[in-house]
């Protein structure tokens, strides 16, 4: 081992136990991307019912395979399951009715086990999920969930129920992470602030970003590389609170300053920057494709009655 | 006896771990002073830091999940002084425990030491040791493994290769194979596949180092402890130069495997680093995550205090081979341990010679031990500590998250009783 190895070790050993000393911490709303966003591009529908290019598909209520006592129950977790993963976001509209639908979901239960012993339960179930266009199968994937439970006491043990539920929603959120935005969480480190402004972290963990934001407007001293990351920070968690896009862009506009103000240099910054630009790219993306779905909605509320 | 450059600056990271780590190492270092300075209490102590490096195996395979108990156990010190009786009552029949305080006396007039000093029945490392024991494999000291017996098998240093684990309670949470398996299923679903991948091979590099190296110490101590050999064992001159040249390949083979293992490791700490830049993007606060997460940081941490103890018992041992004439003395100390066997009871008699007999095959794998035990400890602490800060991200999230919501439920109500009152 060399010299600058053991320097290297000793700096990881002391880096580990000074961590921890940061400097303050919020945690604000996100978006994770879908992995399969290009291939679902090409199941988009448009032009046909209204203007504008909407997302929308069928889930067939008859699912494939699995042939078991528990069909029913299992068939049931894994509609409900997709129907509550699509209707977080809405990115994707649920078409109402099978039948008629230019693109649908089909499911196939592939495989289930499910054993019980007296001290210990293992269950395993795999699914595929088809999303057909016609006649044309455009995304294809297959997961499977595992459980494996064990107690000393019997009756602590989960009901066969709780560990269907369980592998279901497990599948089905890994397929639903790979067609949708997903909400979820980003940790955001906060800059040394100028004292007069030391309270501002307050508000913000308190998540009163609106007073926050108002008072770093006002400040009149000196507006420097972290006044401006802060803000950008503020910003990004007021429209996270609110929804609305102007927050966001007077975040973008606060990073683009503090980036010119020598945060280019600053891991945190562009750490910061960075996955602000991807959450920012995803919002516009949810936003614009939701505003879409709608005109579908709006036009099957007419047609059928009020739609989920 | 000369101990390689290498194996002492191998040691000095441990040296640092050992002014960082806590008082069990530094009451194994009060401790040496009233032991009776052989290569049997080196050896021991070897003994124990192998037993740490190896519980850190075992901790880094054991099945885990969100309720599981045993982490938190591990960190837990109200949890080791509760074990400490069950430990000592286990060890009552142990060859050293058992008979050493007969002849410690007798052994330190011949050998030196503090005589007014007595040495503890059992030190404090072995204490952290054995607790981690009771925790994993569970109270009967029947399904524990083997602690005392360095293994002699080259390839299983770091490892036991009996005992029977406690199954883990996991009544509504899901059970992973391992500390490993849990901490990648954190992991966004993309990465997850190749972090498994990664580290299997990452796995098999270390494990050729380590054989390698282990190999190495075996070759060492042969030549270092040839002068005691008896005629018939001893080796001649071109039999050590033949030793000699096989290390000095060995070393070449070493090299070499070591920058194929650190590049399999550079790969999977790198895939660790991309997929903890998307975590940190994409963090899920569901609960049994977040408990999940709690339990991986808390067997983590356990892993990185059992490698720092152990680094810093083989720093000792190092210190304390390399600057006395300990080994040099094993003549002398097996003649001190002839004459004070006048000194064990009837009914111990037994254990005494399973005392020597130990002693016997533990003095010749000490030092390869010391280079495996340190190699290990050092590669378990780095990648304890790399998990403990993945785990963190989602605990310090939670942790936030719940603060936030805490506070602005705080402010909701004390702006709805100032309205109250206002009105």
């Amino acid at each position: 081992m060399t010299r600058y190895k053991y320097g290297f070790i000793l700096s990881s050993i002391l880096a580990l136990l000074v961590s921890g000393c940061g400097n303050a911490k919020i945690v604000i709303p996100s978006y994770s991307p879908p992995k399969e966003y290009k291939k679902l591009s090409e199941i988009e529908s448009g032009g046909d019912m209204r203007e504008g290019t909407y997302m929308a598909m069928a889930i067939n209520p008859e699912i494939a395979g699995e042939a078991s006592s528990d069909k029913k129950k299992i068939d049931a977790i894994l509609i409900n399951a997709i129907k509550q993963g699509l209707t977080e976001t809405n990115f994707i509209t649920i078409y109402p009715i099978f039948d008629t639908a230019n693109v649908a979901l089909n499911m196939q239960v592939i495989s289930y086990e499910y054993e019980k012993s007296s001290n210990n339960i293992n269950a395993d179930m795999q699914v595929a999920f088809t999303i057909t266009k016609g006649i044309t199968e455009y995304i294809s994937k297959t997961y499977s969930s595992k459980a494996t439970r064990y107690s000393s006491n019997p009756n602590l043990l989960p009901s066969k129920s709780k560990i269907l539920l369980d592998l279901g929603k497990e599948v089905s959120k890994k397929f639903i992470s790979d067609i949708t935005p997903l909400k979820t969480r980003q940790l955001r480190e906060f800059k040394t602030m100028p004292s007069e402004l030391d309270y501002i972290i307050t508000y913000a963990k308190r998540g009163n970003f609106e007073s926050a934001v108002e008072d770093m407007e006002e400040f009149s001293g000196d507006k420097d590389v972290n006044y401006f990351y802060n803000l950008a920070v503020l910003y990004e968690g007021l429209g996270a609170k609110t929804g609305e896009m102007e927050s966001f862009n007077h975040a973008k506009k606060s990073y683009a300053k503090a980036m010119r103000r020598g945060g280019s240099s600053d891991e945190v910054i562009v750490n910061a920057k960075s996955r602000f630009d991807n959450f920012y790219r995803l919002f516009q993306m949810t936003q614009s494709q939701k505003n879409q779905n709608k005109n579908l909605s709006d036009e099957l509320d007419d047609m059928y009655g009020q739609t989920e | 006896m000369k101990i390689s450059k290498s194996v002492i600056n191998a040691v000095l990271v441990s040296v640092a771990s050992l002014v960082m780590s806590g008082c069990s190492v530094m009451q194994s270092g009060a401790e040496s002073l009233a032991q009776v300075p052989s290569l049997e209490n080196q050896a021991n102590r070897i003994v124990v830091g192998m037993g740490l490096v190896r519980t850190n195996t075992v901790i880094a395979n054991m099945p885990i999940s969100a309720d599981a108990t045993w982490p938190d156990a591990l960190n837990d010190e109200l949890v080791l002084e509760d074990n400490k009786q069950m430990i000592s009552d286990a060890l009552d029949m142990d060859p050293y425990v058992a008979t050493h305080e007969y002849t410690d006396l007798y052994q330190k007039t011949q050998l030196g030491g503090f005589g007014l000093v007595a040495a503890p029945r059992i030190g404090a490392l072995t204490y952290s040791a054995l607790n981690r024991a009771v925790i994993l494999y569970g109270p009967d000291k029947e399904n524990w493994p083997t602690f005392f017996d360095i293994e002699t098998d080259l390839s299983t240093f770091h490892k036991f290769t009996d005992g029977n684990l406690k199954q883990v309670e996991a009544s509504s949470a899901n059970v992973y194979p391992s500390v490993t398996d849990a901490l990648i299923s954190l992991m966004p679903t993309n990465f997850q596949k190749d972090l498994q991948d990664a580290r299997e091979e990452m796995i098999i590099g270390f494990k050729e180092v380590a054989a390698l190296k282990s190999e190495k110490g075996m070759y060492e101590t042969q030549i270092e402890t040839n002068d005691d050999a008896s005629q018939t064992e001893a080796l001649d001159e071109q039999a050590i130069i033949d030793l000699k040249q096989k290390i000095l390949e060995i070393d070449t083979s070493i090299s070499e495997k070591e920058i194929v293992a650190d590049e399999k490791e550079t790969i999977y700490t790198s895939l660790l680093d991309e997929a903890t830049k998307v975590l940190e993007s994409d963090i899920e606060l569901d609960e049994e995550q977040v408990a999940l997460a709690k339990n991986i940081l808390l067997a983590s941490s356990a892993i990185k205090k059992g490698a720092l103890e152990a680094g810093g018992a083989f720093a000792l041992s190092t210190t304390i081979l390399a600057t006395t004439n300990i080994v040099q003395d094993f003549p002398k100390e097996l003649a001190s341990l002839a004459v004070a066997r006048i000194y064990i009871p009837d009914d111990k008699a037994d254990l005494f010679d399973k005392r020597l007999s130990r002693l016997g095959k533990n003095a010749l794998y000490a030092i390869p031990a010391i280079a495996i035990g340190t190699y290990y400890a050092v590669k378990q602490s780095l990648l304890a500590g790399r998990y403990e800060s993945i785990a963190e991200i989602i605990v310090e999230a939670d942790k936030l998250q719940k603060e936030a919501e805490r506070d602005r439920l705080v402010d909701e109500e004390n702006a709805k009783n100032e309205a109250k009152e206002a009105s």
